[in-house]
Protein backbone atom coordinates (compact mmCIF):
# COMPACT_ATOMS: atom_id res chain seq x y z
CA UNK A 1 0.00 0.00 0.00
CA UNK A 2 1.28 3.48 -0.89
CA UNK A 3 1.37 5.79 2.10
CA UNK A 4 2.50 8.93 0.32
CA UNK A 5 1.98 9.71 -3.35
CA UNK A 6 3.02 12.82 -5.23
CA UNK A 7 2.00 13.25 -8.83
CA UNK A 8 3.36 16.12 -10.88
CA UNK A 9 3.93 18.24 -7.78
CA UNK A 10 5.36 21.64 -8.68
CA UNK A 11 6.25 24.53 -6.44
CA UNK A 12 7.03 27.82 -8.12
CA UNK A 13 7.96 31.27 -6.94
CA UNK A 14 7.30 33.49 -9.91
CA UNK A 15 9.06 31.88 -12.85
CA UNK A 16 11.39 29.83 -10.65
CA UNK A 17 10.41 26.19 -10.24
CA UNK A 18 11.76 25.02 -6.89
CA UNK A 19 10.07 21.70 -7.48
CA UNK A 20 9.30 20.67 -11.01
CA UNK A 21 6.75 17.91 -11.66
CA UNK A 22 7.87 15.61 -8.90
CA UNK A 23 6.40 12.11 -8.95
CA UNK A 24 7.08 10.03 -5.86
CA UNK A 25 5.72 7.14 -3.87
CA UNK A 26 6.77 6.49 -0.32
CA UNK A 27 6.07 3.51 1.89
CA UNK A 28 6.78 2.54 5.47
CA UNK A 29 10.48 2.51 6.15
CA UNK A 30 13.26 5.03 6.20
CA UNK A 31 13.87 6.94 2.99
CA UNK A 32 16.79 9.29 2.53
CA UNK A 33 16.53 12.45 0.48
CA UNK A 34 19.84 13.54 -1.00
CA UNK A 35 20.68 16.48 -3.17
CA UNK A 36 22.85 19.56 -3.37
CA UNK A 37 21.90 22.83 -1.70
CA UNK A 38 18.98 24.41 -3.52
CA UNK A 39 17.83 21.09 -4.98
CA UNK A 40 14.36 21.50 -3.44
CA UNK A 41 14.71 19.06 -0.54
CA UNK A 42 13.43 21.41 2.14
CA UNK A 43 10.58 22.57 -0.10
CA UNK A 44 9.53 18.97 -0.68
CA UNK A 45 9.65 18.25 3.05
CA UNK A 46 7.66 21.38 3.86
CA UNK A 47 4.99 20.36 1.37
CA UNK A 48 4.78 16.89 2.91
CA UNK A 49 4.63 18.47 6.37
CA UNK A 50 1.61 20.53 5.19
CA UNK A 51 3.46 23.75 5.95
CA UNK A 52 3.62 24.72 2.30
CA UNK A 53 1.04 24.17 -0.43
CA UNK A 54 2.20 23.03 -3.85
CA UNK A 55 1.57 25.31 -6.81
CA UNK A 56 0.20 22.40 -8.80
CA UNK A 57 0.06 18.63 -8.80
CA UNK A 58 -1.63 16.03 -6.68
CA UNK A 59 -0.68 14.98 -3.22
CA UNK A 60 -1.95 12.12 -1.11
CA UNK A 61 -0.54 11.84 2.40
CA UNK A 62 -1.70 8.86 4.46
CA UNK A 63 -4.91 8.75 2.48
CA UNK A 64 -5.64 12.47 2.87
CA UNK A 65 -5.44 15.45 0.58
CA UNK A 66 -3.46 18.11 2.47
CA UNK A 67 -4.55 20.84 0.08
CA UNK A 68 -7.96 20.84 1.79
CA UNK A 69 -8.43 22.05 5.37
CA UNK A 70 -9.92 18.78 6.73
CA UNK A 71 -7.29 16.75 4.87
CA UNK A 72 -4.53 18.94 6.25
CA UNK A 73 -5.75 18.51 9.81
CA UNK A 74 -6.07 14.75 9.32
CA UNK A 75 -2.47 14.64 8.01
CA UNK A 76 -1.16 16.72 10.88
CA UNK A 77 -2.70 14.36 13.43
CA UNK A 78 -0.41 11.62 12.11
CA UNK A 79 2.65 13.71 11.36
CA UNK A 80 5.93 14.48 13.10
CA UNK A 81 8.01 17.22 11.57
CA UNK A 82 11.52 18.39 12.34
CA UNK A 83 12.39 21.51 10.35
CA UNK A 84 15.93 22.37 9.36
CA UNK A 85 16.19 24.99 12.08
CA UNK A 86 13.97 25.10 15.13
CA UNK A 87 13.86 28.07 17.44
CA UNK A 88 12.38 27.91 20.91
CA UNK A 89 10.20 30.31 22.89
CA UNK A 90 12.26 32.21 25.43
CA UNK A 91 12.45 30.70 28.91
CA UNK A 92 11.26 27.24 27.90
CA UNK A 93 12.76 24.02 29.19
CA UNK A 94 12.81 20.90 26.96
CA UNK A 95 9.88 19.54 28.97
CA UNK A 96 7.87 22.76 28.63
CA UNK A 97 8.57 22.97 24.91
CA UNK A 98 7.67 19.39 24.10
CA UNK A 99 4.64 19.64 26.41
CA UNK A 100 3.51 22.76 24.55
CA UNK A 101 3.81 21.06 21.17
CA UNK A 102 2.09 17.95 22.54
CA UNK A 103 -0.87 20.11 23.59
CA UNK A 104 -0.91 21.55 20.07
CA UNK A 105 -0.98 17.96 18.83
CA UNK A 106 -4.22 17.49 20.75
CA UNK A 107 -2.82 15.63 23.72
CA UNK A 108 -5.44 17.16 25.93
CA UNK A 109 -5.22 14.82 28.92
CA UNK A 110 -2.57 16.33 31.16
CA UNK A 111 -1.33 13.09 32.69
CA UNK A 112 -1.16 11.21 29.39
CA UNK A 113 0.56 14.20 27.79
CA UNK A 114 3.18 14.42 30.49
CA UNK A 115 3.84 10.69 30.24
CA UNK A 116 4.28 11.01 26.50
CA UNK A 117 6.59 14.01 26.88
CA UNK A 118 8.74 12.08 29.32
CA UNK A 119 8.80 9.11 26.92
CA UNK A 120 10.02 11.09 23.90
CA UNK A 121 12.54 13.04 25.98
CA UNK A 122 13.88 9.74 27.22
CA UNK A 123 13.98 8.46 23.65
CA UNK A 124 16.29 11.30 22.59
CA UNK A 125 18.31 11.11 25.80
CA UNK A 126 17.18 14.39 27.32
CA UNK A 127 15.44 13.12 30.45
CA UNK A 128 18.05 14.45 32.81
CA UNK A 129 18.09 17.86 31.16
CA UNK A 130 14.34 18.21 30.81
CA UNK A 131 14.01 20.98 33.40
CA UNK A 132 17.03 22.99 32.34
CA UNK A 133 16.44 26.14 30.28
CA UNK A 134 16.86 25.46 26.58
CA UNK A 135 19.09 28.47 26.14
CA UNK A 136 21.58 26.88 28.54
CA UNK A 137 21.80 23.66 26.50
CA UNK A 138 24.26 22.94 23.72
CA UNK A 139 23.24 23.08 20.07
CA UNK A 140 23.09 19.29 19.88
CA UNK A 141 20.91 19.07 23.00
CA UNK A 142 18.53 21.71 21.65
CA UNK A 143 18.39 19.81 18.39
CA UNK A 144 17.37 16.69 20.29
CA UNK A 145 14.62 18.64 22.04
CA UNK A 146 13.36 19.67 18.62
CA UNK A 147 13.51 16.07 17.49
CA UNK A 148 11.60 14.94 20.59
CA UNK A 149 8.57 17.01 19.61
CA UNK A 150 8.53 15.29 16.21
CA UNK A 151 8.35 11.88 17.90
CA UNK A 152 5.27 12.68 20.00
CA UNK A 153 2.58 10.04 19.56
CA UNK A 154 4.67 7.75 17.33
CA UNK A 155 3.52 9.48 14.14
CA UNK A 156 2.76 7.54 10.97
CA UNK A 157 4.80 10.02 8.96
CA UNK A 158 8.09 11.47 10.17
CA UNK A 159 9.49 14.28 8.08
CA UNK A 160 12.99 15.23 9.18
CA UNK A 161 15.16 17.92 7.67
CA UNK A 162 18.81 17.22 8.43
CA UNK A 163 18.12 15.44 11.71
CA UNK A 164 21.74 14.58 12.49
CA UNK A 165 23.19 18.06 12.04
CA UNK A 166 25.12 19.13 15.13
CA UNK A 167 25.02 15.73 16.80
CA UNK A 168 28.15 13.98 18.02
CA UNK A 169 28.82 10.39 16.92
CA UNK A 170 27.18 8.84 20.00
CA UNK A 171 24.08 10.99 19.63
CA UNK A 172 24.00 10.18 15.93
CA UNK A 173 24.13 6.46 16.65
CA UNK A 174 21.38 6.88 19.22
CA UNK A 175 19.24 8.80 16.74
CA UNK A 176 19.74 6.11 14.13
CA UNK A 177 18.39 3.58 16.59
CA UNK A 178 15.30 5.72 17.21
CA UNK A 179 14.64 6.38 13.54
CA UNK A 180 15.18 2.80 12.42
CA UNK A 181 12.71 1.67 15.09
CA UNK A 182 10.21 4.28 13.89
CA UNK A 183 10.68 3.09 10.33
CA UNK A 184 9.22 -0.34 11.13
CA UNK A 185 5.68 1.04 11.02
CA UNK A 186 5.94 4.62 9.86
CA UNK A 187 7.06 6.44 6.75
CA UNK A 188 10.28 8.21 7.68
CA UNK A 189 11.66 10.70 5.19
CA UNK A 190 14.87 12.43 6.06
CA UNK A 191 16.77 14.99 4.07
CA UNK A 192 20.46 14.96 4.74
CA UNK A 193 23.88 15.79 3.41
CA UNK A 194 25.33 12.96 5.49
CA UNK A 195 25.61 10.04 3.10
CA UNK A 196 26.81 7.79 5.91
CA UNK A 197 23.42 8.29 7.59
CA UNK A 198 21.74 7.17 4.41
CA UNK A 199 23.97 4.10 4.25
CA UNK A 200 23.35 3.27 7.89
CA UNK A 201 19.63 3.97 8.06
CA UNK A 202 17.77 4.12 4.81
CA UNK A 203 16.16 1.45 2.74
CA UNK A 204 15.46 3.78 -0.14
CA UNK A 205 17.10 6.88 -1.52
CA UNK A 206 15.74 9.75 -3.55
CA UNK A 207 18.16 12.13 -5.20
CA UNK A 208 16.74 15.54 -5.99
CA UNK A 209 18.51 17.97 -8.24
CA UNK A 210 17.21 21.21 -9.70
CA UNK A 211 13.76 20.52 -8.32
CA UNK A 212 13.44 17.18 -10.11
CA UNK A 213 13.85 13.61 -8.99
CA UNK A 214 17.16 12.58 -10.49
CA UNK A 215 17.22 9.07 -9.11
CA UNK A 216 15.27 6.85 -6.75
CA UNK A 217 15.70 3.30 -5.61
CA UNK A 218 17.18 1.22 -2.84
CA UNK A 219 20.50 2.03 -1.23
CA UNK A 220 21.93 -1.18 -2.65
CA UNK A 221 20.87 -0.16 -6.14
CA UNK A 222 22.42 3.26 -5.69
CA UNK A 223 25.71 1.80 -4.51
CA UNK A 224 25.62 -0.71 -7.36
CA UNK A 225 25.71 2.12 -9.89
CA UNK A 226 29.23 2.92 -8.67
CA UNK A 227 30.70 -0.60 -8.79
CA UNK A 228 33.81 -0.56 -10.93
CA UNK A 229 34.01 3.22 -10.89
CA UNK A 230 35.85 3.82 -7.65
CA UNK A 231 39.54 3.16 -7.37
CA UNK A 232 42.67 3.92 -5.40
CA UNK A 233 45.89 5.22 -6.89
CA UNK A 234 49.18 6.57 -5.65
CA UNK A 235 48.79 9.78 -7.59
CA UNK A 236 45.86 12.11 -8.33
CA UNK A 237 44.54 11.21 -11.75
CA UNK A 238 42.93 13.66 -14.13
CA UNK A 239 39.63 12.54 -15.59
CA UNK A 240 38.13 11.46 -12.28
CA UNK A 241 34.94 13.23 -11.28
CA UNK A 242 36.19 13.52 -7.72
CA UNK A 243 39.39 12.56 -5.99
CA UNK A 244 41.00 13.17 -2.66
CA UNK A 245 44.00 12.10 -0.66
CA UNK A 246 43.03 9.59 2.01
CA UNK A 247 44.61 9.10 5.41
CA UNK A 248 46.84 6.34 4.02
CA UNK A 249 48.41 8.79 1.61
CA UNK A 250 46.77 7.22 -1.44
CA UNK A 251 44.21 8.92 -3.66
CA UNK A 252 40.55 7.87 -3.74
CA UNK A 253 39.04 8.40 -7.18
CA UNK A 254 35.46 8.39 -8.37
CA UNK A 255 34.88 8.48 -12.10
CA UNK A 256 33.25 6.83 -15.04
CA UNK A 257 36.40 5.43 -16.58
CA UNK A 258 39.02 4.01 -14.24
CA UNK A 259 42.37 3.45 -15.96
CA UNK A 260 43.32 -0.02 -16.99
CA UNK A 261 44.62 -2.05 -14.09
CA UNK A 262 43.27 0.40 -11.52
CA UNK A 263 42.86 -0.90 -7.99
CA UNK A 264 39.06 -0.95 -7.74
CA UNK A 265 37.48 -0.62 -4.31
CA UNK A 266 34.03 -1.14 -2.94
CA UNK A 267 31.99 2.03 -3.46
CA UNK A 268 30.08 3.85 -0.77
CA UNK A 269 26.79 5.75 -0.95
CA UNK A 270 28.82 8.94 -1.18
CA UNK A 271 30.77 7.62 -4.18
CA UNK A 272 27.56 6.65 -5.91
CA UNK A 273 26.03 10.04 -5.13
CA UNK A 274 29.07 11.87 -6.49
CA UNK A 275 28.92 9.80 -9.64
CA UNK A 276 25.26 10.53 -10.01
CA UNK A 277 25.84 14.24 -9.50
CA UNK A 278 28.71 14.12 -11.97
CA UNK A 279 26.48 12.43 -14.49
CA UNK A 280 23.82 15.01 -13.86
CA UNK A 281 26.34 17.78 -14.43
CA UNK A 282 27.49 16.14 -17.67
CA UNK A 283 23.93 15.89 -18.89
CA UNK A 284 23.31 19.46 -17.93
CA UNK A 285 26.38 20.61 -19.85
CA UNK A 286 25.48 18.48 -22.83
CA UNK B 1 -0.12 6.47 16.37
CA UNK B 2 -2.52 4.41 18.42
CA UNK B 3 -1.69 6.23 21.65
CA UNK B 4 -2.37 9.55 19.95
CA UNK B 5 -5.82 8.48 18.87
CA UNK B 6 -6.63 7.02 22.26
CA UNK B 7 -5.60 10.13 24.11
CA UNK B 8 -7.72 12.35 21.93
CA UNK B 9 -11.08 10.66 22.31
CA UNK B 10 -12.69 11.87 25.54
CA UNK B 11 -10.68 14.88 26.56
CA UNK B 12 -11.49 18.60 26.79
CA UNK B 13 -11.26 20.93 23.84
CA UNK B 14 -7.70 21.64 22.66
CA UNK B 15 -8.54 25.35 22.78
CA UNK B 16 -9.26 25.16 26.51
CA UNK B 17 -6.13 23.10 27.11
CA UNK B 18 -4.06 25.65 25.19
CA UNK B 19 -5.77 28.48 27.05
CA UNK B 20 -4.75 26.89 30.34
CA UNK B 21 -1.14 26.57 29.22
CA UNK B 22 -1.07 30.11 27.82
CA UNK B 23 -2.64 31.42 31.05
CA UNK B 24 0.25 29.93 32.98
CA UNK B 25 2.67 31.60 30.59
CA UNK B 26 0.96 34.97 31.02
CA UNK B 27 1.02 34.71 34.81
CA UNK B 28 4.72 33.83 34.72
CA UNK B 29 5.56 36.52 32.19
CA UNK B 30 7.85 39.12 33.79
CA UNK B 31 5.99 42.11 32.32
CA UNK B 32 2.63 40.91 33.62
CA UNK B 33 4.12 39.94 36.97
CA UNK B 34 5.59 43.43 37.31
CA UNK B 35 2.30 45.01 36.21
CA UNK B 36 0.38 42.98 38.82
CA UNK B 37 2.86 43.80 41.56
CA UNK B 38 2.91 47.49 40.64
CA UNK B 39 -0.88 47.63 40.56
CA UNK B 40 -1.20 46.00 43.98
CA UNK B 41 1.58 47.99 45.57
CA UNK B 42 0.41 51.38 44.30
CA UNK B 43 -3.20 50.62 45.15
CA UNK B 44 -2.41 49.61 48.72
CA UNK B 45 0.23 52.26 49.30
CA UNK B 46 -2.03 55.04 48.01
CA UNK B 47 -4.65 54.27 50.64
CA UNK B 48 -2.05 53.72 53.32
CA UNK B 49 -0.80 57.27 52.96
CA UNK B 50 -4.32 58.65 52.67
CA UNK B 51 -5.56 59.56 56.14
CA UNK B 52 -9.20 59.68 55.02
CA UNK B 53 -9.75 57.41 52.07
CA UNK B 54 -12.86 58.32 50.18
CA UNK B 55 -14.62 56.79 47.24
CA UNK B 56 -13.62 59.56 44.89
CA UNK B 57 -9.88 59.46 45.41
CA UNK B 58 -9.90 55.69 45.73
CA UNK B 59 -11.82 55.22 42.49
CA UNK B 60 -9.57 57.60 40.58
CA UNK B 61 -6.55 55.71 41.83
CA UNK B 62 -8.09 52.33 41.03
CA UNK B 63 -9.25 53.41 37.56
CA UNK B 64 -5.97 54.87 36.41
CA UNK B 65 -3.79 52.17 37.96
CA UNK B 66 -5.97 49.40 36.58
CA UNK B 67 -6.08 50.85 33.08
CA UNK B 68 -2.34 51.45 33.06
CA UNK B 69 -1.02 48.36 34.82
CA UNK B 70 -3.48 45.77 33.57
CA UNK B 71 -4.43 47.41 30.28
CA UNK B 72 -0.98 48.47 29.09
CA UNK B 73 0.93 45.81 31.05
CA UNK B 74 -1.48 43.16 29.78
CA UNK B 75 -1.09 44.52 26.26
CA UNK B 76 2.69 44.19 26.35
CA UNK B 77 2.66 40.80 28.04
CA UNK B 78 0.11 39.29 25.65
CA UNK B 79 1.98 40.76 22.69
CA UNK B 80 5.13 39.00 23.87
CA UNK B 81 3.32 35.74 24.67
CA UNK B 82 1.70 35.77 21.23
CA UNK B 83 4.99 36.43 19.48
CA UNK B 84 6.97 33.96 21.56
CA UNK B 85 6.24 30.98 19.31
CA UNK B 86 7.48 32.79 16.21
CA UNK B 87 10.85 31.10 16.62
CA UNK B 88 9.14 27.70 16.39
CA UNK B 89 6.88 28.78 13.53
CA UNK B 90 7.67 25.80 11.30
CA UNK B 91 6.94 23.27 14.03
CA UNK B 92 3.79 25.02 15.15
CA UNK B 93 2.55 25.25 11.56
CA UNK B 94 2.52 21.46 11.25
CA UNK B 95 0.25 20.63 14.20
CA UNK B 96 -3.48 19.88 14.09
CA UNK B 97 -4.43 22.77 16.39
CA UNK B 98 -4.48 25.53 13.82
CA UNK B 99 -3.64 29.21 14.15
CA UNK B 100 -7.23 30.31 14.77
CA UNK B 101 -7.58 27.87 17.65
CA UNK B 102 -4.32 29.07 19.13
CA UNK B 103 -5.42 32.69 18.74
CA UNK B 104 -8.75 31.91 20.37
CA UNK B 105 -6.92 30.35 23.30
CA UNK B 106 -4.80 33.48 23.65
CA UNK B 107 -7.91 35.67 23.55
CA UNK B 108 -9.49 33.56 26.30
CA UNK B 109 -6.42 34.17 28.44
CA UNK B 110 -7.19 37.92 28.29
CA UNK B 111 -10.00 37.39 30.80
CA UNK B 112 -7.27 37.03 33.44
CA UNK B 113 -6.39 40.76 33.51
CA UNK B 114 -10.13 41.47 33.44
CA UNK B 115 -10.64 39.15 36.40
CA UNK B 116 -7.80 40.81 38.28
CA UNK B 117 -9.37 44.21 37.59
CA UNK B 118 -12.72 43.02 38.92
CA UNK B 119 -11.13 41.57 42.04
CA UNK B 120 -9.05 44.68 42.69
CA UNK B 121 -12.17 46.82 42.23
CA UNK B 122 -14.14 44.75 44.72
CA UNK B 123 -11.19 44.74 47.09
CA UNK B 124 -11.01 48.51 46.81
CA UNK B 125 -14.68 48.86 47.62
CA UNK B 126 -14.85 46.32 50.42
CA UNK B 127 -11.48 46.30 52.15
CA UNK B 128 -10.95 50.02 52.33
CA UNK B 129 -14.40 50.92 53.59
CA UNK B 130 -14.20 54.34 52.08
CA UNK B 131 -15.97 57.18 53.74
CA UNK B 132 -18.49 59.47 52.10
CA UNK B 133 -17.49 61.79 49.32
CA UNK B 134 -16.32 65.05 50.80
CA UNK B 135 -14.81 66.68 47.74
CA UNK B 136 -16.91 68.47 45.18
CA UNK B 137 -15.05 67.38 42.03
CA UNK B 138 -15.28 64.30 39.85
CA UNK B 139 -17.55 61.68 41.43
CA UNK B 140 -19.13 64.23 43.69
CA UNK B 141 -20.62 66.00 40.72
CA UNK B 142 -21.04 63.28 38.11
CA UNK B 143 -24.26 61.32 37.88
CA UNK B 144 -23.80 57.91 39.50
CA UNK B 145 -24.71 56.19 36.27
CA UNK B 146 -21.76 57.88 34.58
CA UNK B 147 -19.47 56.85 37.41
CA UNK B 148 -20.42 53.19 37.09
CA UNK B 149 -20.31 53.28 33.31
CA UNK B 150 -16.84 54.78 33.57
CA UNK B 151 -15.82 51.92 35.87
CA UNK B 152 -17.15 49.41 33.35
CA UNK B 153 -14.93 51.09 30.75
CA UNK B 154 -11.98 50.66 33.11
CA UNK B 155 -12.72 46.93 33.25
CA UNK B 156 -13.03 46.84 29.46
CA UNK B 157 -9.62 48.54 29.20
CA UNK B 158 -8.08 45.74 31.23
CA UNK B 159 -9.60 43.29 28.74
CA UNK B 160 -9.08 45.31 25.57
CA UNK B 161 -5.39 46.05 26.18
CA UNK B 162 -4.38 42.38 26.30
CA UNK B 163 -6.68 41.56 23.36
CA UNK B 164 -4.99 44.29 21.34
CA UNK B 165 -1.66 42.74 22.34
CA UNK B 166 -2.76 39.43 20.80
CA UNK B 167 -3.92 41.18 17.62
CA UNK B 168 -0.72 43.13 17.15
CA UNK B 169 1.29 40.04 18.03
CA UNK B 170 -0.39 38.26 15.14
CA UNK B 171 -0.04 41.07 12.61
CA UNK B 172 3.01 43.13 13.54
CA UNK B 173 6.30 41.35 13.85
CA UNK B 174 8.80 44.17 13.35
CA UNK B 175 11.23 44.80 16.21
CA UNK B 176 9.94 46.98 19.05
CA UNK B 177 6.41 46.91 17.62
CA UNK B 178 4.97 46.13 21.05
CA UNK B 179 6.82 48.89 22.88
CA UNK B 180 6.13 51.49 20.18
CA UNK B 181 2.46 50.53 20.09
CA UNK B 182 2.22 50.76 23.89
CA UNK B 183 3.70 54.26 23.85
CA UNK B 184 1.30 55.33 21.09
CA UNK B 185 -1.62 53.80 22.95
CA UNK B 186 -0.78 55.67 26.15
CA UNK B 187 -0.14 58.89 24.21
CA UNK B 188 -3.53 58.56 22.52
CA UNK B 189 -5.29 58.10 25.86
CA UNK B 190 -3.39 60.95 27.51
CA UNK B 191 -4.18 63.25 24.59
CA UNK B 192 -7.87 63.03 25.47
CA UNK B 193 -7.20 65.05 28.63
CA UNK B 194 -7.84 68.34 26.85
CA UNK B 195 -11.25 69.89 27.19
CA UNK B 196 -13.80 68.86 24.61
CA UNK B 197 -15.04 72.00 22.94
CA UNK B 198 -16.34 70.78 19.59
CA UNK B 199 -17.61 67.71 17.76
CA UNK B 200 -14.08 66.87 16.64
CA UNK B 201 -12.51 67.11 20.10
CA UNK B 202 -15.39 65.15 21.63
CA UNK B 203 -15.03 62.52 18.90
CA UNK B 204 -11.31 62.29 19.67
CA UNK B 205 -12.10 61.96 23.37
CA UNK B 206 -14.75 59.28 22.89
CA UNK B 207 -12.72 57.32 20.33
CA UNK B 208 -9.84 56.59 22.71
CA UNK B 209 -9.77 53.09 24.23
CA UNK B 210 -9.40 54.66 27.68
CA UNK B 211 -10.24 58.16 28.84
CA UNK B 212 -11.42 59.99 31.95
CA UNK B 213 -14.88 61.58 32.13
CA UNK B 214 -13.53 64.77 33.65
CA UNK B 215 -10.58 67.05 33.22
CA UNK B 216 -9.43 70.20 34.93
CA UNK B 217 -7.15 73.05 33.95
CA UNK B 218 -6.04 73.04 37.56
CA UNK B 219 -7.08 71.54 40.85
CA UNK B 220 -9.38 74.50 41.27
CA UNK B 221 -11.96 73.36 38.78
CA UNK B 222 -13.52 70.25 37.24
CA UNK B 223 -14.70 70.02 33.63
CA UNK B 224 -17.04 67.26 32.52
CA UNK B 225 -15.96 66.02 29.10
CA UNK B 226 -18.55 65.79 26.35
CA UNK B 227 -20.22 62.63 25.10
CA UNK B 228 -22.46 59.88 26.40
CA UNK B 229 -21.03 57.14 28.57
CA UNK B 230 -24.09 55.01 27.90
CA UNK B 231 -22.98 54.72 24.27
CA UNK B 232 -19.29 54.69 25.05
CA UNK B 233 -19.49 51.36 26.91
CA UNK B 234 -20.82 49.38 23.90
CA UNK B 235 -18.36 51.26 21.68
CA UNK B 236 -15.38 50.08 23.77
CA UNK B 237 -16.89 46.59 23.91
CA UNK B 238 -17.10 46.61 20.12
CA UNK B 239 -13.40 47.56 19.98
CA UNK B 240 -12.65 44.45 22.07
CA UNK B 241 -14.69 42.34 19.65
CA UNK B 242 -12.86 43.89 16.70
CA UNK B 243 -9.52 43.03 18.28
CA UNK B 244 -10.57 39.38 18.61
CA UNK B 245 -11.83 39.23 15.02
CA UNK B 246 -8.70 40.92 13.65
CA UNK B 247 -6.49 38.49 15.57
CA UNK B 248 -8.48 35.49 14.30
CA UNK B 249 -8.28 36.79 10.75
CA UNK B 250 -4.54 36.23 10.63
CA UNK B 251 -3.88 33.01 8.76
CA UNK B 252 -7.59 32.35 8.17
CA UNK B 253 -8.47 30.89 4.80
CA UNK B 254 -11.46 29.98 2.69
CA UNK B 255 -14.93 30.36 4.20
CA UNK B 256 -13.55 31.06 7.67
CA UNK B 257 -11.77 34.14 6.34
CA UNK B 258 -14.90 35.26 4.53
CA UNK B 259 -16.98 34.81 7.67
CA UNK B 260 -14.49 36.75 9.80
CA UNK B 261 -14.25 39.55 7.23
CA UNK B 262 -18.03 39.90 7.09
CA UNK B 263 -18.39 39.82 10.86
CA UNK B 264 -15.50 42.23 11.27
CA UNK B 265 -17.03 44.66 8.80
CA UNK B 266 -20.36 44.56 10.66
CA UNK B 267 -18.68 45.12 14.03
CA UNK B 268 -16.53 47.94 12.60
CA UNK B 269 -19.60 49.69 11.20
CA UNK B 270 -21.35 49.19 14.54
CA UNK B 271 -18.34 50.65 16.37
CA UNK B 272 -18.33 53.73 14.16
CA UNK B 273 -22.06 54.24 14.67
CA UNK B 274 -21.69 53.83 18.44
CA UNK B 275 -18.77 56.27 18.46
CA UNK B 276 -20.68 58.91 16.54
CA UNK B 277 -23.78 58.44 18.69
CA UNK B 278 -21.72 58.60 21.89
CA UNK B 279 -20.16 61.82 20.62
CA UNK B 280 -23.40 63.49 19.63
CA UNK B 281 -25.52 62.45 22.59
CA UNK B 282 -25.09 63.04 26.29
CA UNK B 283 -24.13 66.35 27.85
CA UNK B 284 -21.47 68.26 25.99
CA UNK B 285 -18.48 69.67 27.84
CA UNK B 286 -19.56 71.55 30.96
CA UNK B 287 -17.76 73.12 33.86
CA UNK B 288 -18.91 71.09 36.85
CA UNK B 289 -17.25 72.95 39.61
CA UNK B 290 -14.89 75.87 40.30
CA UNK B 291 -13.36 76.84 43.61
Amino acid sequence: MTDIALTGVTKSYGSTHVLDSVDLELHAGVTGLLGPNGAGKTTLLRILATVLAPTSGQLCVLGNDPTTAPGRTACRRRLGYLPQETGFPRGFTPFAFVNYIAALKEWTDREARHDEVRRVLDQVGLSELSTKKLRRLSGGQRHRAALAQALIGDPDLLVLDEPTTGLDPEQRASLRRVLSAAGHDAVVLLATHQTEDVAALCERVIVLDGGRVRWQGTVTELVATAIGRVWLADEAQPGALASWRTGTGRFHHVGHAPPAGAELVEPSVEDAYLLLRGTAADVAVA
Amino acid sequence: MTTLTAARSTEPSPVLVMARIEAGRLLRHPIFAVALALDAWLLVSSVMVDPEPNLQRMSETWAILTAFCLGVGGFLAMYRVTRSTDASREVVAAVPVDEQQRTLALCLVCVIPLGVAVVSGLFTLIAWEPGPITEPGFYGRLPWADVWLFNVCVLLASLGGPLLGVTLGRWWSWPMAGAVSAVLLVAWCVSTGFRTTSFVTTLHHQAAPFTLPITGASSEETFRQGGSWWWRVPYVASLCALAVIAALLHGATDHRRTLLLRTGTCVAVLAIVLLVVSTLTGPQGVLLWRA
